[in-house]
């Protein structure tokens, strides 16, 4: 290759990523993208069943029922263990959130740090459990792109309720559907990772069939599977309210 | 034979429920294992109890569910050789229906639940102990689970109405609080004083139950509402009181000089109880408080002392005179999901009458480890203050500190410390007789 030629290949490089960076999309369009692709479905209806696993390798079962209508309307239920079963949570907007507990016939509102609790011993919290709306609530700075995917990390906007000091979004450019979330706390510590293993479409939406939640630092995971789900169903508000919840 | 009747019941009614498709059976086995504190330790209980939960859903908006289970106490009791033959001296056996009722969603209007049956009604704010928890009455058979309820009989509606709820309640007879054992009592126990010389001789009690219908029905109701951070909640009930007041006493003198009988008529008198409650966040902690007053609507205590010549000496008329009781809470949730919280109650429910009030100071805490298999609750206590003016006579405090072990889902084994020391004057200083370490091990299937 003469250097003709290789001056001829670096200016039509440059001048192709010049444009590129003219057509890449700002952040918060990104992060409403990912909203539109996570809250498509008018409503869902899915039973999970959510396998953890401890750094011995000792395994355990959870399997929740979770109903939820657009992008801030979410009931949940356990199904298993039996310790658990019945126990409830109910998640409406602005950040107004219900747990219910059998054992003492009551529903409790729970404040915002609450939510950083482990979720029955798996490694989500109430918070992670919670549909999110990263556009309204958080800020977006582009870290890295490529062909295949944005890495975009993503602070929380004044008033928005987190435990996490930042989180870095993987996202799929093809779909816009994020493929792995690192969640950092702290002096920017990374403290759990999720990772979208399986991502199906489902009636034209994308939905992520099995994703794992990885404890960095006590080596635990928690695995999450969609066993059945339902979409647009047409569930009505009426149950998302403590009525149901108690039910 | 009873018994052993109602436990074939027992079994035959899980056989068919689980028989049906839509039934969903669930299960708990809790041992309980308690041994005191004294330099020679004795056992203080020994208990096994199985539950059954069945939950079945009948028709579209209408499910059963059943809470049943069966206590086994193994502590023997044998007095003399005509008790080696009988196995009930061995093993105790109780069946308990804690709870049984139908409940049908959207009936007879799409605003509309119903729950006929036996159930458990929870209302207050405060956390497991509120004075507006007044339906339910108390299961004080064990004194340390001073918190439990009994199931009651009830027609229960509530009604929805956009972010209001509005509940009715229906108690077609009246059940007071389950007293514990004489073994057990000490919480309850009253000191009497007696001047000098004076022995009492024979004591009798009789009490009086409400008999017509008109005389065991209760009835109340709930409205609640959120509004901003808060859910707020009021509520009435027209009732009775559930541990029995002393209508009347009679004293006589016995044939030995010196010596007295006394008879006393026990009532549970009618009354209104109404309270206030609210629930919500401030900030990062939670907070909640109960107030309510108790309105005794029947009079009470008449001291007959005819029959030894002073005539009626005493006698208090608590007809309409109202008290107030109340709870204020908080509780925090540490970032590493270490749980504390705290309450302040202002009379307990065998606490009658503003002057009889006493204070309450209870602790909670929850402190998970490797990933919630070990969970420690070391600050667990209750503080009792009779009279700020003289604590040292008049403080009880119990101390419950506890270490649970979760070595797999649904199996729970607990280790925990009964401790309470302090002055007789108070129900828990009154305690410390039944100071022990106990083991509890659960299981839930």
């Amino acid at each position: 290759m003469n250097r003709r030629t290789i001056i001829t290949i670096s200016i039509f490089l440059l001048s192709f990523n010049v444009v590129f960076s003219a057509n890449e999309l700002q952040p918060e369009v990104i992060l409403k993208r990912v909203d539109n692709i996570m809250s498509a479905p008018k409503d869902q209806y899915m039973k999970i069943n959510m396998t953890l696993t401890d750094k011995n390798g000792n395994r355990s079962v959870r399997k929740i029922e979770i109903f939820q209508k657009g992008k801030d309307k979410r009931l949940g239920k356990f199904i298993a263990p039996a310790e658990y079963k019945g126990i409830g949570f109910l998640s409406l907007p602005n950040g107004v959130f219900y747990i219910y507990l059998p054992a003492f016939g009551k529903i409790k509102r729970i404040s915002s740090n609450v939510k950083s609790s482990k979720f029955a011993g798996t490694d989500f919290t109430y918070e992670d459990m919670e549909p999110k709306s990263y556009a309204d609530n958080w800020d977006g700075t582009i870290l890295e792109s490529d062909s295949s995917t944005y890495r975009i990390k993503i602070t929380p906007k004044k008033g928005c309720k987190t435990s996490y000091k930042y989180e870095i979004l993987t996202i799929n450019r093809k779909n816009y559907f994020p493929v792995k979330t690192e969640y950092f706390k702290g002096n920017s510590i990374l403290v759990k990772e999720m990772t979208a293993d399986s991502i199906v479409n489902l009636k034209g939406y994308w939905i992520a069939a099995v994703s794992t939640m990885r404890d960095i630092k006590a080596k635990h995971t928690s695995i999450m599977k969609l066993e059945d789900i339902k979409l647009n169903t047409g569930l009505k508000n009426n149950i998302f309210t403590k009525r149901y919840l108690r039910q | 034979m009873r018994i052993r009747l109602i436990l074939i019941g027992f079994i035959i009614l899980i056989a068919g429920a689980v028989s049906v498709n839509a039934a969903e059976l669930n299960g708990y086995f809790e041992s309980t294992n308690r041994i005191s504190f004294s330099s020679e330790p004795q056992y203080l209980r020994i208990e096994d109890l199985l539950g059954i939960k069945i939950k079945s859903s009948l028709y579209n908006n209408t499910s059963f569910f059943t809470n049943m289970n069966v206590r086994l106490l193994s502590l023997p009791d044998i007095t003399g050789t005509i008790d080696l033959s009988e196995y009930d001296r061995y093993f105790k056996y109780e069946f308990r229906v804690k709870e049984m009722y139908v409940n049908i969603m959207k009936f007879p209007f799409d605003f509309m639940d119903v729950r006929v049956g036996k159930q458990r009604i929870t209302w207050g704010a405060g956390d497991e102990i509120s004075p507006n928890d007044f339906i339910n009455p108390y299961d004080f058979q064990d004194s340390w689970s001073f918190k439990k309820r009994l199931g009651v009989y009830s027609l229960k509606t509530d009604l929805y109405y956009k972010g209001l709820t509005a509940t009715g309640v229906f108690l077609p007879y009246f059940i007071p609080d389950l007293l514990p054992d004489s073994s057990n009592s000490a919480m309850f126990s009253q000191s009497l004083f007696l001047a000098p010389g004076i022995t009492i001789g024979e004591m009798k009690d009789t009490i009086i139950m409400p008999e017509s219908f008109k005389e065991n029905l209760l009835g109340g109701g709930k409205v609640s509402y959120s509004l901003f951070d808060f859910d707020f909640s009021l509520y009435y009930l027209y009732s009775r009181e559930r541990l029995p007041w002393i209508k009347k006493i009679t004293v006589t003198a016995d044939t030995l000089p010196a010596v007295f009988n006394v008879n006393s008529t026990l009532f549970y008198p009618r009354i209104h109880m109404t309270g206030f409650s609210f629930y919500g966040v401030l900030g990062d902690v939670g907070v909640w408080g109960d107030i309510t007053a108790f309105i005794p609507m029947e009079d009470s205590f008449v001291i007959d002392l005819n029959a030894i010549g002073m005539g009626i000496m005493d006698s208090t008329n608590i007809s309409g005179n109202y008290y107030l009781k109340y709870l204020i809470g908080a509780d925090y949730t540490f970032t590493n999901d270490f749980y504390v919280s705290v309450q302040y109650l202002r009379g307990f429910e065998n606490e009658k009458g503003e002057d009889n009030l006493n204070n309450y100071l209870f602790l909670g805490s929850r402190f998970p480890f490797a990933n919630g298999k070990i969970e420690i609750a070391p600050f667990d206590a209750g503080i009792e203050i009779g009279d700020f003016e003289d604590i040292k006579d008049n403080y009880g405090v119990i101390y419950l500190p506890s270490v649970t072990f979760k070595p797999y889902d649904n199996l729970n084994i607990k280790l925990s410390s009964l401790y309470a020391f302090g002055s007789d004057k108070t129900s828990f200083g009154k305690m410390k007789s039944q100071n022990g370490v106990q083991l509890g091990i659960s299981y839930y299937f």
